[in-house]
């Protein structure tokens, strides 16, 4: 509780010890003596009957036939005021898949947009776990959350959690990628992304060569990328497909992917990873190996743009905006906690392309 | 304020005359708080500063002063009250009746929060007031949805505060068990002291109900009493604690 036992950060005691007074009997079904609320209050008998006779005085609480007291009228007047004056969405409950920079940045947008708009936030990490995904929404549900805002694991496996929360007529909007059984999803322009690095991929090479491509864990998004990269190879012929190789969302499995390419002893002009923690695991290998290939990618991290400004070996990446995409589902869940009827729909944001001619103004996320 | 002059507790007289001001955007920034209060910026800083810290006065996206989240919980049963809200706002159902969500204290109904319908009615309800609890539809659901020894404890409990005693407690019990039933939905109807018939149906494990209220005017087939009542139980059972 604000201002409780350790004493009020303000200079009106009065006030904390008036609200604590309300609480008490808010959060009591029945009245309270005045040695009631001393005790529960461990406060002065005679502070304590100061506030009540004050607060008895606005009407805020009523003094029985007992002498004991119970929350009067005006206390009921002005929590329906304040109902009517507050946001919709008073609390949001987000669940994300691992502290890693991307997540962390979009938690640290809705910690600051949440601040702005005076609402609460419970953010919580699932550490790749699907079951703590799901034990984190029915946490929320429980909790009585007004917006759920999911970083799903995996696109598919939260369907039975998140019709408890529709049942419980709580909007979930995801994040990042469409979710089975969201109400809503803000997403990057996946397909956009992997088109946009493909373009930059082939240009470099100049339409010929033989390509790695790693993909990501099991979300529409990457699937959405890699789609969209081999849309824009299908038109250059001299281009081809020689391995194919997936990844997480990690450096280290980018390293596993990289040695698993240069085993099967494929010749390789150029590579596409789904995001950027591959690629950068990919990189580290091949410098290694003294082999220098042009590596594409998605995200915008900080240590990509450190190396495309470098000359390489990663040459782009198509980047997403964490902030942009966290403050849009907000914005959108809001949107549909006051308009129910809404319905399914999905937010694409456009990626941009970070390249040798476009990193000096490029302010990476994380 | 008239209360203020011989109080110990100036504060809170003053800060609940920003509360007020407040609520009814009448004054929304400390400039206009000092000037519709007469009271100095400084004590007004005092004030607000404190009221924001005790979370009873927020602010808006555009920096106006606005009740606070805790003043919405002052009366308790907040996220049940919104859930209700929430569901309405949902339903055509109940579209342009009167709803009411009631609490039984004691042996009094009293009105928490309350959707106004575009019909008059004879006393129009509001939050904060208490209603005898046999001519509270709400009130009386809530008794009758409670186990035996639970609905009698709910009412003993105010018996000193509310100066009543066994007798009446039982009274209300036997009329609470036996007030009329919809058939089909097992909502409670009651037609009050004013003629306004009530319909409530209780919202489970808690100490309310929602009420829609019809005007004596208004004449309500069979169709539409089963509609409403219909629509009701729809929101009441929305407002329940989800399952675990």
């Amino acid at each position: 509780m604000v201002g409780g036992a350790a004493g009020p950060a303000h200079r009106v005691p009065a006030l904390a010890r008036a609200a604590q007074v309300l609480d008490a009997l808010g959060a009591c079904d029945a009245p309270m003596t005045l040695a009631q609320l001393t005790d529960r209050l461990g406060a002065p008998k005679a502070s304590i009957l100061g506030i009540c006779r004050a607060l008895t005085e606005e009407r805020l609480l009523i003094r029985g036939a007992d002498g004991s007291y119970a929350l009067g009228p005006r206390a009921f007047e002005l929590a329906s005021m304040a109902r009517a004056q507050l946001p919709v969405v008073r609390t949001v409950g987000f669940t994300y898949p691992e502290n890693q920079a991307f997540f962390l940045a979009e938690c640290v947008q809705l910690v600051s947009d949440a601040h702005l708009r005076g609402i609460a936030v419970d953010v919580r990490c699932a550490e790749r776990s699907i079951s703590a995904q799901i034990d984190h929404i029915e946490r929320f549900i429980a909790d009585g959350v007004d917006l759920i805002l999911v970083e799903a694991v995996t696109s598919h496996g939260l369907e039975t959690a998140l019709n408890r929360a529709e049942k419980a007529r709580i909007p979930v909007v995801a994040i990042g990628t469409a979710t089975s059984g969201a109400s809503s999803a803000v997403v990057t322009d996946n397909a956009k992304a992997g088109s946009l690095a493909a373009a930059l991929l082939a240009r470099t090479l100049g339409g010929i060569g033989s390509l790695a491509l790693i993909d990501g864990t099991a979300i529409t998004a990457n699937a959405d990328r890699m789609s969209g990269f081999l849309d824009v190879i299908a038109g250059y012929p001299g281009l081809t497909v020689s391995t194919r190789s997936r990844g997480a969302l990690d450096q280290e499995s980018g390293q596993e992917a990289a040695r698993e390419i240069l085993s099967s002893g494929a010749s390789i002009d150029g590579i596409f990873a789904v995001n950027d923690q591959i690629a950068l695991g990919v990189a580290k290998v091949l410098a290694g190996e003294g082999k220098a290939v042009p590596i594409v990618s998605v995200d915008g991290v900080r240590e990509t743009a450190a190396q495309i400004l470098a000359g390489g070996p990663i040459i782009g990446t198509a980047a997403q905006d964490p902030r942009q995409l966290m403050s849009s589902a907000l914005e959108i869940g809001i949107a549909l906690s006051s308009s129910p009827g809404l319905g399914q729909n999905t937010v694409f944001l456009p990626p941009r392309l970070i390249e040798s001619t476009t990193v000096k103004g490029y302010e990476p996320w994380g | 304020m008239g209360v203020e002059a011989n109080s110990r507790t100036p504060a809170v007289h003053r800060a609940l005359g920003i509360l007020d001001a407040v609520a009814l955007k009448q004054a929304t920034t400390p400039a206009a708080l000092a000037g519709r209060l007469s009271l100095p910026k400084s004590s007004i800083a005092d004030l607000t500063t404190a009221l924001e810290a005790e979370r009873l006065l927020g602010k808006d996206s555009q920096g106006q002063f606005r009740l606070g989240f805790r003043t919405a919980g002052i009366s308790g049963d907040n996220a049940l009250i919104a859930r209700v809200a929430r569901k309405l706002a949902q339903t055509s159902l109940l579209d342009g009746h009167t709803v009411s969500v009631v609490k039984a204290v004691g042996l009094v109904g009293m009105c928490v929060e309350v959707r106004m319908g575009q019909h008059p009615l004879p006393l129009t309800p509001r939050p904060g007031l208490s209603t005898p609890i046999l001519d509270s539809a709400g009130g009386l659901a809530v008794l009758r949805s409670l186990p035996a020894a639970a609905a009698r404890d709910s009412a003993a409990v105010y018996a000193g505060h509310q100066g009543f005693g066994g007798l009446e407690v039982d009274k209300v019990l036997e009329h609470a068990a036996t007030a009329k039933n919809h058939p089909a939905t097992g909502a409670l109807l009651l037609t009050d002291s004013h003629g306004v018939l009530q319909i409530a149906s209780p919202v489970r494990h808690s100490k309310l109900a929602v009420v829609v209220h019809l005007s004596p005017t208004r004449r309500v087939s069979d169709a539409e009493l089963e509609e409403l009542t219909g629509g009701l139980s729809e929101v009441s059972a929305a407002a329940e604690d989800p399952p675990g």
